[in-house]
């Protein structure tokens, strides 16, 4: 329909417009104006007509647009009739995350990629999930990654062809986005450390300051002695952050001459008192603030909501940047014991505080007096530092039965703690299920919505052999609607797990 | 699981197959029956008839089925144990009972002998009497469109929109329910904004000719009238159809399918099939209402051996189906999409008051352009009417390589029902929450 027929429709037909279609029709229109009707009535006639011949009139536009390229064809699909399928395409709309993560490592430990009709969904959730893309990546297929070109919501998928095709192209240093340029240095420094630091020295003068902290982070992997000049001429960067990281990353290396200079201020501080009968190490905190300490990226003026002293604060960053066998070499006591004794001094809190963000996976004695010791100051971040034990260590430190955890709040850690992919062990994991179901037959969860949140989580991290021994629940007549979704959900997870690794 | 109205239905009743869930539950070879644990306090009695697959259950749903009576057929189609021989309790036997004998009255009054007289002179004055109030209130629709052209589309707000709608309903209190259904598809484009003001003016345009027909139908060739007459929304009598149709019979291709709800209590499905032999299209038209389940079992891209019976009109598509069996599943039909859309120039030209035809264009290629979806076709490229998720699983189906799509072309876009790869036989099938506005 033209212009004009729109323009009077809008505005209001007042007059007996010539209203025109094309060819053969114009008599028609011509003979409905002729008939003497009001005009609204002649309009809604020729409309009429009008319509009756652009229906009868089928046919299509044909831009010269180019159609897109297709797909690559993926000959390991999943089957859409797998038996797989169906759990699949639940875990995928309902979640949780977790079970979306395992199943993909298991279609991929498989060598096959999700099945056409449940990418869109596996790509949303992708989407919600940044911790799903490693694991989704990988199994979406040529057709995936043709579908996140089209959708700027998947984009993630579209980027990343997987880390090792990412890494291998040197293209992907020169031209590519920051997450790829940053697998690229991972790939390169894990292969050939130096080199990877002299690409990194090469550029960095050009970088934006949030590139060269993403890209001077990869140094962390490989660190050596050899990289303490770069990072010695990055203390003075103009980025806060990329000092405060070339700093920690500088007091990891024992020998290095940035870690000395830190002993040598620390060292006076800590004085070893020599009692008729005993023998002591007494700490204090510095008086003043050096200023030589800007070179090693410490701040004088305390931050304003920094709950630490002024002094505190001060010895808290010589601390951090000390490394944690020195403490040993230097006063004798193992971890647990500096951490005992420092319980009783007066900059206890400035300590902790710095010794926690020296621990790395490393220490693991370091690791398990903090977790033994169970200080207020160390009650936070616990899942972290029972991240960097193997998984065998960390149940060590946690009692088997669902109701301590329960009751000690250890149980989202004990969850939290688990990279995706990762499990408990089985034996573990069967003391819990044992419990779980007793939980479930004596209606424990009925009114707790925190627990029965939990519950979910746990059956996605316990180990798989441990399910083979699962019995469902009993029902009950009288279950509220929240408890009855809830043991679906855990059926379901349940079920699908089993599935995906019969 | 065909027979499930929706996805939310299929997974609602996968829920329920549970054992906990059934308070009770028995069979015979009649029916199956069953209480199960829903949310109110009493449980609710789910029972099925066998032999014409329909369920009927108390609880609030208004799909049919509902997910209880998915449910039990899903645990009889398991074999589920509790499922076995046993006395029927009372509220079986009354259903059952009460179907049957409405069964056997439905069966008496057709064999009652009636006074042919006495029932024809009732029913024409039935006809009489409908015909008139459709004048009435045709002549008020008239009046009407021709204020709104006068008064121009442009200034269109709350006001209007009530008014349109009042209008809508003043046609289904005339019997003329087809009238008020157009008003408010124009009136839903009204609301959509000023992409759809062309369709609004079709619309109106359209409901003239229904008015012009209506004051013209003495003059009206017969099929003509029969056209008026659906439009309108004044149905034929199935029987009366049964009797004087066209036959035909054939093996019959199901194309693809769509239950749309229409209302509070009234849903449509649509099922578009094409004779292998005739080369023939029909739909067949059901309506479930408030209880009242949709029979049958058509999946798309099965066959079955049927005649049809065809209703009356100038572009005969809508039919009944009788002595329906499956038959051997025939391959996809390789049509020219240059002979579809001829096909579908005819139709619409023998009666444009058509709501859709179907279109089945083969070697079509999807794509997304923004978020619009279209499908690129040797013919030419058109809009689809479906939502965002629908539109991503029909790209992921297609993979960028082109597929066969069968869908319904009410002339502005196409509804997409289902799809087919070459060398496949699982279909893409539209989600029914996948249509858009």
């Amino acid at each position: 329909m033209s212009a004009p027929w729109l323009k009077q429709a809008l505005v209001g037909v007042d007059s007996t417009a010539m209203l025109s279609g094309n060819g053969e029709i114009d008599a028609l229109l011509a003979q409905i104006a002729g008939q003497g009707d009001d005009a609204a009535l002649a309009f809604s006639r020729a409309a009429g007509a009008m319509t009756a011949c652009r229906l009868a009139a089928v046919s299509f536009d044909t831009p010269a647009i180019a159609l897109p390229e297709p797909a690559a064809a993926d000959t390991n699909a999943l089957d859409e009739s797998h038996r797989w399928s169906s759990w699949l395409t639940l875990a995928f709309a309902q979640g949780p995350v977790r079970l979306q993560y395992e199943a993909c490592i298991r279609i991929a430990a498989v060598n096959a990629v999700l099945p056409s009709n449940l990418l869109p969904q596996a790509l949303e959730a992708g989407k919600r999930s940044q911790a799903l893309r490693a694991a989704l990546l990988p199994v979406i297929g040529h057709r995936g990654r043709w579908l996140a070109r089209l959708n700027a919501d998947w984009r993630f998928a579209m980027d990343g062809m997987t880390e090792i095709d990412a890494a291998s192209d040197p293209k992907a240093w020169e031209e590519g986005s920051l997450a790829q340029r940053v697998a690229y240095l991972r790939q390169h420094r894990a292969r050939d450390a130096a080199g990877a630091r002299d690409l990194l020295q090469q550029q960095l003068s050009e970088m934006p300051a949030k590139e060269r902290q993403e890209l001077v982070a990869v140094l962390e992997h490989g660190l050596s002695a050899d990289d303490e000049a770069l990072l010695e001429s990055l203390l003075k960067d103009r980025s806060r952050d990329v000092r405060q990281l070339a700093a920690r990353l500088l007091a990891s290396l024992p020998h290095s001459t940035h870690a000395q200079r830190l002993i040598a201020w620390l060292a006076p501080l800590l004085t070893h008192k020599r009692g008729l009968l005993t023998r002591s190490w007494q700490c204090e905190a510095p008086e003043q603030a050096d200023p030589a300490w800007s070179s090693a990226a410490i701040e004088t003026t305390r931050p304003q909501h920094e709950a630490l002293g002024e002094r505190a604060w001060w010895l808290y960053q010589l601390v951090r940047q000390v490394p944690l066998s020195w403490w040993v070499s230097h006063t004798g006591m193992n971890a647990g014991e500096l951490l005992a004794w420092a319980a009783k001094s007066d900059w206890k809190a400035a300590l902790y505080r710095g010794w926690r963000e020296r621990v790395g996976s490393a220490d693991r004695d370091w690791i398990e007096a903090i977790l033994t010791a169970r200080a207020k100051e160390f009650a936070s971040g616990n899942a972290e530092l029972l991240a960097m034990l193997p998984t065998q260590a960390r149940e060590r430190h946690w009692p088997d039965s669902l109701d301590k955890l329960w009751k000690s709040g250890a149980l989202p850690d004990v969850i939290a703690s688990c990279a995706p992919g990762e499990t408990l062990s089985t034996e573990f994991s069967r003391a819990l299920l044992s419990d779980l179901h007793g939980w479930l037959d004596s209606d424990r969860l009925r009114h707790d919505y925190g627990l029965r949140a939990h519950v979910l989580e746990l059956a996605t991290v316990v180990h798989p052999d441990s399910l083979a021994n699962w019995r469902p629940p009993l029902r009950r007549d009288d279950e509220t609607p929240a408890l009855a979704e809830c043991i679906h959900d855990l059926e379901r997870i349940v079920a699908t797990r089993r599935a995906l690794y019969a | 699981m065909a027979l499930a109205p929706d996805a939310a239905s299929a997974k609602a009743a996968e829920g329920l197959v549970s054992d906990s869930k059934w308070v009770s539950l028995g069979a015979d070879s009649d029916a199956l029956w069953g209480e199960c644990k829903g949310s109110g306090a009493k449980p609710y009695q789910t029972q099925v008839d066998l032999a014409a697959l329909a369920a009927r259950c108390s609880c609030p749903s208004r799909k049919f089925p509902c997910k209880h009576g998915l449910a039990l057929l899903l645990l009889y189609a398991q074999k589920h144990p509790r499922l076995a021989q046993s006395e029927r309790p009372q509220w079986v036997n009354e259903w059952l009972s009460s179907r049957k004998e409405k069964a056997e009255k439905k069966e008496q009054a057709a064999s009652k002998p009636a006074d042919p007289a006495a029932t024809a002179a009732a029913a024409a004055k039935r006809e009489a009497t409908r015909w008139k109030r459709i004048d009435s209130g045709a002549a008020d629709l008239q009046r009407w469109i021709a204020d709104q052209f006068r008064r121009g589309l442009g200034k269109f707000g709350p006001e209007q929109r009530q008014e349109w709608s009042a209008m809508a309903a003043r046609m289904v209190d005339a019997q003329a329910p087809g009238l008020g259904n157009q008003l408010q598809a124009a009136l839903d484009a009204m609301s959509a904004g000023s992409g759809r003001y062309e369709e609004v003016i079709e619309r109106l345009g359209l409901l003239q000719l229904l008015i012009e027909g209506v004051c013209r139908r003495e003059q009206l060739s017969a099929t003509r009238l029969a056209d008026l007459r659906t439009a309108l929304g004044w149905p034929h009598d199935k029987d009366e159809v049964a009797e004087h149709a066209e036959d035909v019979s054939d093996d019959w291709l199901v194309l693809g399918q769509i239950v749309q709800q229409r209302d509070e209590k009234l849903s449509e499905r649509r099922i578009w099939l094409r004779g292998c032999n005739t080369g023939r299209y029909a739909l067949l038209l059901d309506f479930a209402f408030n209880g009242k389940g949709l029979e049958g079992f058509w999946r798309a891209g099965a066959s079955h051996a049927a005649t049809l019976k065809f209703y009356p009109g100038s572009a005969p598509l809508r039919a009944l189906a009788t002595g329906q069996s499956a038959s051997q599943s025939k391959s996809w039909p390789q049509l020219s999409a240059y002979d579809a859309i001829e096909r579908a120039s005819h139709w619409f030209a023998r009666n444009p008051w058509l709501p859709q035809v179907p279109l089945v264009l083969n070697q079509a290629t999807p794509t997304i352009d923004g978020d619009v979806c279209k499908l690129h076709t040797e013919v030419g490229v058109l809009p689809l009417r479906v939502r965002e998720a629908a539109a991503w699983t029909l790209l992921a189906f297609s993979g960028g390589q082109p597929i066969d799509v069968v869908g319904e072309w009410d002339g502005r876009r196409l509804l997409p029902l289902s799809a087919w790869r070459s060398g496949d036989n699982r279909p893409w099938v539209l989600d029914n929450d996948g249509v858009a506005e």
